[in-house]
């Protein structure tokens, strides 16, 4: 009787779980992919979270996960050498799943699930965004070129473009206080032109990350924002040339694999042609008439990547070499002025698995920028030249354990920084003025992302940072040891809870320093700002700011929403003083001014697709103030680029396989400028009386770009498009600056004055041509 | 200097519209254009400063001159002098306060004290040593073109603040100031330089003064000039005062507006300069 009973009831249990795995288990199939390569990952773990089930990736990197119950679940997917990441699986996505995961470079929860793009809930940063090659090459292009920077400032929280002005401002933050990394190696000028066009290569460019001052502490070494720039790591498709010639500049890239995929290569070259025009019109034009003859502009950029793989390690040697260059001749033929700048850098890395468990990567890496401006007058030559070098090692460390990833590393930093290197020779003898700095610093860090449970996770890090001022030189070869070093903490917290698997509430707090200065001599930034490394004199700058936000995605509407509230603090800001030969000097130090900064807002981001149309709106509401002693008699003032509403809205329409348009409108909030506010009589001129600095804003810029790219058909080229932009589409007439002008009357006596706006860029439209092959 | 060439490339692609702007509300303050020298008398002019978008022509100019101001000047060494209002047609406005009784002594400290309308404005200066000038000559540098330079010995002591001035005969209707006018000696502390004199025409903008319209060179004087040159010495605030102001009118009508801009003075209450000034006078003129 008892086992007949046994029987039964073995028999109900076991129907019962038959009746409800028929009726509600569900399973998971996929596959892992290395996102670099496409090569599958095998012995990935997939997990879920709740740990009840589980399986590792086989050597075609395929996985299968069944007995699942819930309407949808939260799987992890771990494996020593790549990014951890968690995905929400529904069960309605019965498809197989198709994983790239990113090996452990950056730590920047890249998944894609094909068909499900990432999103910006499943950032554990808060406001990280991330721009595409594709997403670039959709923008409207600038005289046929279309370029990476640009597209970063359409972002909320970066300011958008305005005219003639080359800085990158973010969350109240001045030009020096980005941190660009590209492929590793780290660019202090990112820009051409003026600031028209950025040095990244677009058509190589892979992806750029962009965090708003609360970077992972292993990427964070400014106040502002890290800019992370990557290549690409294996080839694209099937072609191995790419260009595209635009208006004034042409960009040919070629990249190529070897057949057992081991090695990879890939470099590119960026050149503008002003000066061949020059050439081309010379048979047609007197000299004298000839612009391009006496004013020459050239910019040219090279960079590369070398990558060679083995089934633990990769090895890979970046480089960048770019440079502009600019002469011009007076109409009198009597000043002849040069000015050139332009970074180079190496980078060399090798990432590796040391155990199952934990991984290395080590890095080394160069870095210069230089400019050099001259004149040469009647009065004799003048030469101001900055030289910044960094040389920088790097050893970094992940694992993987539980629900953690643990990351630590050491970096070691030495900089030589000339900040000013003037030469005169107006008087008999030449003069040279020279201060050269020679500091070292080093940085140990170490961070732990933990998912605690399906709702909750927080990122926590420390660094701890060494400085040094090693030693000054002067211009007679005097080094002097004054500085002893001293330690600084770095922190960066985030607490992510997220209510639901597709939305989030992020808050994180960020402290950081910067060993080094960026000080501007004008209102607007120029190429020959001069790098200052920091010393007892000018200490550290120091940020501290905290950030809200609340992020939610509808991946059935193809609707993304963000909103995020930050403020900022921060401390020994640097700007140079224009008058530095008032008054003897004591040391080079004291040509700066220091002072604090405070900026607060809150930044909207809204992203949708409608069938062939995506559009994506981006606000940034903001004030940026700042403090320093010796402006405006030490009161808070509004900063320069103190900008309450910067509007951006992009939208791309593809209207089938051939032809697809792009618009993007921007709307800014005039920056703020000097103007006088009244005028006097002093020695027989008019002298202008001022209010204070940035007393002025300026009216508000606002202009509508578009495009169109058309495939053409071609047996030739693998792909041929022609692009057809228009910048600045009602030709808004956008203030550069303003400023008075002052002229004599028709009569003795008379004078007139006129304030008079400075406009840069009218319409511009153009025509480019981007294949290959 | 490297500014102003940047500049230039920015114009080249750039174009321009007249704007309406409106104007900020503006307190109008007593500006003081005043100096004293040594051996001369105190020479102070007074005028009010207007709102940047009014009208601005000789009319409007001329009523902002402060004619019923009581002016006092008082020296460290205890003298006292309330100045007499007189008039002067070389200058713009043709109204000068004068001192009388009171010169420019070497080291010695001039305070000034403007009473208008209740309100008081005042200034500080003094006028340090004699420059130490070995000679000042002209070389000709073309059939028809000279320049001029001076020789000095700058004194390692102290810091040392130059100013140079010039008034070209039968052109100019006073001394003005030359180009670049203004040289401290952080570059040659202690050292012999040859420092030129470079030529510049005097400040006309009303055309009152029907001032040189001959082409010459950048810097040169003609070498049938005669040529008035004074060489002073000022003191390290009368220096920043003026390097402020002559800076400012550098860059105006320019993007590059400095980071620190201001109105440059030494006049507490009040806007303008008070300036103490140890100077050499030299005759220049060209001898085969």
């Amino acid at each position: 009787m008892k086992s007949f009973i046994f029987c039964l009831i073995l028999a109900i249990v076991l129907n019962i779980q038959n009746a409800s795995a028929q009726s509600s288990n569900w399973c998971i199939t996929g596959i892992i992919v290395n996102s670099d390569t496409g090569n599958p990952i095998p012995s990935a773990h997939v997990l879920t979270v709740n740990g009840v089930h589980g399986t590792v990736s086989n050597i075609k990197g395929q996985f299968k996960i069944c007995g699942l119950t819930q309407k949808s679940v939260r799987i992890g997917i771990g494996h020593t050498s790549f990014e951890y990441q968690e995905l929400i699986i529904y069960k309605e996505d019965t498809k197989d799943l198709y994983i790239r995961l990113n090996l452990k470079v950056y730590n920047t929860k890249e998944v894609q699930v094909v068909a499900n793009s990432a999103s910006i809930v499943k950032n554990y940063i808060p406001g990280k965004m991330t721009l595409r090659k594709a997403e670039v090459l959709a923008l409207p292009s600038f005289m046929g070129s279309p370029d990476v920077l640009r597209g970063l400032q359409l972002m909320p929280g970066m300011q958008s473009v305005s005219e003639g002005n080359s800085g990158i401002f973010v969350r109240g933050g001045s030009p020096g206080q980005n941190f660009v990394l590209f492929d590793n190696i780290e660019l202090m000028n990112p820009t051409h032109l003026m600031g028209i066009y950025s040095v990244f290569n677009p058509l190589l460019t892979q992806k750029v990350d962009f965090y708003k001052g609360n970077a992972p502490i292993h990427q964070s070494s400014r106040l502002a924002s890290s800019i992370i720039v990557s290549t690409r790591n294996n080839k694209e498709g099937d072609s191995n040339w790419e260009g595209n010639i635009g208006n004034i500049v042409t960009n040919l890239t070629y990249n190529g694999e070897s057949k057992n995929k081991k090695w990879y290569f890939s470099t590119g070259v960026r050149r503008s042609y002003l000066d061949v025009l020059g050439a081309m019109v010379k048979p047609f034009l007197k000299d004298d008439d000839n612009y391009f003859k006496k004013n020459n502009y050239t910019f040219y950029d090279w960079n590369g990547k070398l990558r060679y793989k083995s089934a633990n390690s990769l090895l890979s040697l970046t480089w960048y070499l770019g440079q502009d260059d600019f002469r011009m001749t007076s109409r009198k033929g009597d000043i002849h002025s040069f000015s050139k700048w332009g970074n180079k850098g190496v980078a060399l890395s090798w990432r590796t698995m040391i155990t199952p468990l934990i991984s290395m990567k080590n890095s080394f890496d160069y870095t210069a920028y230089n400019s050099d401006f001259g004149a040469i007058t009647s009065d004799g030559d003048l030469r101001f030249k900055t030289d910044y070098g960094q040389t920088r090692f790097r050893s970094d460390y992940t694992f993987v354990f539980k629900r953690s990833l643990i990351r630590w590393g050491v970096e070691l930093i030495k900089y030589q920084i000339t900040p000013q290197n003037i030469e005169f020779s107006e008087y008999e003898n030449s003069q040279i003025k020279l201060n050269k700095y020679n500091s070292l610093a080093a940085k140990l860090y170490g961070s732990n992302y933990v998912n605690i449970n399906e709702n909750w996770s927080v990122y926590g890090a420390l660094a701890l940072n060494y400085y040094q001022l090693l030693n000054q030189e002067t211009e007679e070869g005097n080094k002097e040891n004054t500085n002893e070093g001293f330690w600084i903490p770095n922190i960066v917290a985030t607490l992510n809870y997220n209510p639901t698997e597709r939305s989030s509430f992020k808050a994180s707090y960020a402290y950081n320093s910067q060993n080094i200065h960026l000080a501007s001599i004008a209102s607007i930034p120029l190429p020959t700002d001069v790098w200052m490394p920091s010393t007892k004199n000018l200490p550290h700058e120091q940020a501290h700011q905290l950030t809200f936000g609340y992020f939610k995605d509808w991946t059935d509407k193809k609707l993304q929403l963000g909103a995020e509230a930050f403020g900022k603090t921060m401390n020994h800001q640097l700007l140079l003083s224009a008058n530095i030969d008032q008054d003897k000097e004591v040391a080079f130090e004291d040509n700066f001014l220091q002072g604090k900064g405070i900026s607060y807002g809150c930044e909207l981001y809204f992203k949708k697709q409608v069938g062939h149309l995506a559009y994506t709106l981006a606000y940034t509401l903001a004030w940026a103030k700042q403090r320093f002693l010796d402006i405006n008699n030490g009161k808070w003032h509004d900063a320069k680029y103190d900008r309450r509403h910067d509007l951006n809205i992009t939208t791309t329409y593809a209207l089938n396989n051939r032809i697809d348009f792009g618009a993007v409108f921007i709307y800014a909030t005039g920056n703020k400028a000097t103007l006088a506010t009244g005028r006097y009589w002093l020695m027989g001129s008019i002298t202008n009386d001022y209010a204070g600095v940035n007393n002025y804003r300026m009216p508000a810029y606002h202009r509508l770009d578009v495009s169109m790219n058309y495939k053409l058909k071609s047996n030739t080229f693998k792909e041929s498009i022609l692009n057809f932009s228009i910048i600045n589409l009602y030709s808004r007439s956008n203030p550069y600056y303003i400023y008075y002008e002052v002229r004599n009357g028709q009569e003795n006596y008379d004078l007139s004055i006129k304030a008079k706006q400075m406009s840069l860029f009218p319409i511009m439209p153009s025509v480019s041509w981007r294949f290959k092959f | 200097m490297r500014l102003y060439y940047f500049m230039f490339l920015l114009i080249m692609i750039s174009c321009t519209k007249e704007i309406e702007l409106e104007q900020e509300s503006y307190e109008r303050k007593i500006v003081v254009d005043g100096w004293i020298e040594n051996g001369k008398s105190a020479q102070v002019f007074l005028t009010r400063s207007s709102p940047f978008l009014t009208e601005y022509d000789s009319a409007s100019i001329r009523n902002t001159f402060l004619n019923y101001a009581k002016v006092t000047l008082k020296t460290g060494s205890g003298e006292t002098e309330v100045l007499t209002l007189s008039r002067e047609e070389n200058f713009f406005p043709p109204f000068v306060y004068k001192s009388i009784k009171i010169k420019g002594k070497i080291g010695e400290q001039y305070q000034l004290e403007v009473l208008y309308q209740g309100k008081v404005v005042t200034a500080q200066t003094s006028i340090p040593s004699l420059p130490e000038v070995k000679e000042v000559w002209c070389s000709s540098v073309s059939d028809t073109s000279m320049i001029i330079k001076a020789k000095l010995k700058d004194n390692i002591e102290e810091s040392n603040y130059y100013y140079s001035q010039i008034n070209v005969k039968h052109f100019d209707t006073r001394f003005h100031p030359s180009n670049d006018p203004l040289t401290n000696d952080n570059l040659f502390d202690g050292e012999e330089i040859d420092l030129q004199i470079k030529r510049k025409k005097q400040p006309d903008l009303l055309k009152i003064y029907n001032v040189d319209k001959r082409y010459l060179l950048l810097y040169e004087f003609g070498l049938t000039d005669t040529v008035y040159v004074k060489v002073s010495h000022i003191n390290k605030e009368s220096y920043e005062v003026l390097n402020g102001i002559y800076t400012n009118a550098m860059v105006e009508g320019s993007p590059f507006s400095f980071v620190d801009q201001k109105t440059n003075t030494n006049i507490e209450g009040g806007i303008g300069r008070w300036t103490g000034l140890a100077s050499r006078n030299y005759l220049i003129y060209y001898q085969k």
